[in-house]
């Protein structure tokens, strides 16, 4: 059972106050979904988790252990992150770039095994990348980065799996195949998921979380039934809304 | 298995320049009797020639553009630009400067070679103590304060040039285009260069980490910080060596990385020791050259390296870059 939990913890980027005193508790098997409008600071939020950027106050624990008690590569063994952006000043092959994701299972002089190897194989099949092993990073397209940089997380294969925006530059079936992954993720192999998304329908759908940042470092979270109420979600985005029911659960639309 | 035949290759590669390298000179030496010399069976004038001018030399050569192209290779992935050389964050400017200073002052020997290392080392913490500021250094405030730092030597050196009487100015030409004339053998160094390529070996799956971006290396385990200042402390000693040793030759420490990253070495626990074997043997041969193309007359080394390296690294671009056409 693995828990990732932020106590009384406060962040802020530039001027930009993103939560006070949160306190947050994410669980094996949870799929928690971050709501929040642009420049909420669902980003921030997603790195102090993971220790990649200062808490203001409070702390965050990983299994009981503080994070700045931990070092990194104990770290990346229990918590792995899908980031945004990406560097392609040094392009590389695409099986290489997933199997960077083992480094932190490797000792400092170990060489990548065989077993290695086929993780980071298996993850390009999972992402479905097979068949582009050799082709070059900075050959890709931004959907195909997208899953790329998820294969390498499959790889690094962490307890906690934090994702900023998983679902960004991908089309309409890769989002669905992803987010498939994520739920198998968080219910067959116990794995605890968090995600920052924007689409709300694609969220009810795949998340059983969440947590709404409205900015001020103002938050709310719960299930879908607590906190996705049309008042909550025409706060948080300073939009109007509206909801339709279908067998398959809520659909919302802007007005 | 790739990895294995490239690293014999290199290695083939630098027995050869250097046997070439010992080999030429004004005097004509056959292999027979550089063979004899290295067995220890060989006239005086011989084993004199081949073993106390060309060797120290030679070795000089090697080791400095193996430091070279060690320190470039760690420069770009530290500053996370391909374009970054050994020079870029001032150290060389340190170096030239105390090396001037001392010429100026009619120094020469070991006060030379002392006062370039000494203006290295100074010159390595002041962009050291400045990028760090009161702030977290990143690489690129690391890159802005080295590069203007390097931009104030510039300025002294030319200072030193227009004040030096003229006599003095053609070795301070010369030390500035990288010149071996003055080499020992270097034990020393070597044995630094060694300790170097060992050390940049063991952090050399986190270097490849590098590459990805800070925050993708931090977030798989990589203890950023740490790691930065050991590349920076590394690859700048390295340089301040090398400079110490022979000027500062130009262009080794930027295509030596570069053409085997164009060849498609980019794992950098094979390209590390690729780029110090390659870096050795372009060097010795770019020196072999300076010291025989216009003999007597000897030409400062930093010449040939570029003369030898421009079109090399030009062709392997151009074939590079159809490459990538073909692959998109």
């Amino acid at each position: 059972m693995t828990t990732l939990c932020a106590e009384q913890l406060s962040v802020t980027i530039g001027p930009v106050q993103v939560c006070t005193a949160l306190e947050l508790e994410i669980q094996s098997g949870e799929r928690w979904c971050i709501l929040g409008r642009n420049g909420a600071g669902k980003t921030t939020l997603l790195h102090t988790l993971c220790g990649l950027h200062p808490a203001d106050a409070g702390q965050v624990l990983l299994n009981g252990h503080t994070l700045s008690s931990l070092p990194r590569r104990a770290i990346a063994r229990g918590i792995g992150v899908l980031l945004q952006d990406h560097d392609n000043a040094f392009p590389a092959s695409v099986l290489e770039t997933a199997l960077v994701g083992r480094h932190p299972w490797l000792g400092a002089l170990q060489w990548e095994s065989d077993n290695d190897w086929a993780r980071a194989r298996e993850a390009l099949q999972e992402t479905g990348l097979s068949g582009m092993e050799s082709r070059m990073t900075d050959t890709l397209s931004g959907g195909e980065q997208r899953r790329l940089d998820l294969a390498t997380l499959l790889t690094q294969n962490p307890e906690v799996f934090l994702l900023d925006e998983p679902t960004n530059h991908l089309d309409l079936h890769h989002q669905v195949r992803v987010l498939d992954l994520l739920q198998r993720l968080a219910g067959e192999y116990r794995r605890a998921v968090c995600m920052s998304l924007h689409d709300i329908n694609m969220a009810v759908r795949y998340c059983n979380r969440f947590l709404l940042l409205f900015g001020e470092g103002e938050s709310a979270q719960g299930d879908s039934a607590t906190v996705l109420t049309p008042a909550n979600l025409e706060r948080l985005y300073g939009h109007e809304l509206r909801f339709i029911d279908t067998p398959d659960g809520p659909v919302w639309l802007p007005k | 298995m790739r990895s294995l035949f490239l690293l014999a290759g290199l290695a083939l590669l630098s027995a050869g320049s250097l046997a070439i390298s010992l080999l030429s000179g004004s005097i004509d030496t056959d292999l027979d009797s550089l063979l004899t010399v290295l067995a220890g069976s060989s006239d005086e004038l011989s084993r004199q020639i081949v073993m106390e001018l060309r060797w120290p030399r030679t070795a000089a050569a090697f080791v400095t553009g193996a430091m070279l192209a060690l320190a470039g290779a760690l420069m770009q992935v530290l500053l996370r630009n391909p374009l970054a050389d050994p020079y870029v964050l001032g150290i060389s400017g340190g170096a030239a400067t105390g090396a001037l200073l001392s010429m100026l002052l009619g120094l020469g020997g070991w006060w030379l070679q002392g006062s370039a290392f000494t203006g290295a080392l100074l010159s390595m913490l002041l962009v050291f103590g400045l990028a760090h500021g009161s702030g977290a250094w990143s690489s690129h405030r690391l890159l802005l304060t080295g590069v203007v730092v390097a931009a104030g030597w510039g300025a002294v050196i030319a200072f030193l040039l227009a004040i030096s009487p003229e006599r003095g100015l053609r070795g301070m030409l010369f030390w500035l285009m990288g010149d071996l004339s003055r080499a020992t053998l270097p034990v020393f160094a070597a044995a630094v260069l060694a300790a170097g390529l060992v050390m940049a070996l063991a952090i050399g799956r986190s270097l490849n980490l590098m590459t990805r971006g800070e925050l993708a290396a931090q977030s798989l385990g990589v203890p950023v910080q740490t790691l930065r200042t050991v590349i920076y402390l590394l690859a700048s000693l390295l340089t301040a060596f090398a400079v110490t040793l022979a000027g500062s030759v130009g262009f080794v420490g930027l295509i030596v990385p570069h053409l085997l990253r164009l060849a498609g070495v980019r794992d950098h626990r094979l390209l590390l020791p690729a780029a110090v074997l390659l870096g050795g043997s372009l060097l010795v041969t770019a020196d072999m050259l300076a010291r025989t193309v216009l003999a007597p007359q000897q030409l400062p080394v930093g010449i040939l390296t570029a003369l030898v390296g421009v079109p090399l690294f030009l062709v392997l671009l151009y074939y590079s870059r159809n490459q990538a056409g073909n692959r998109t």
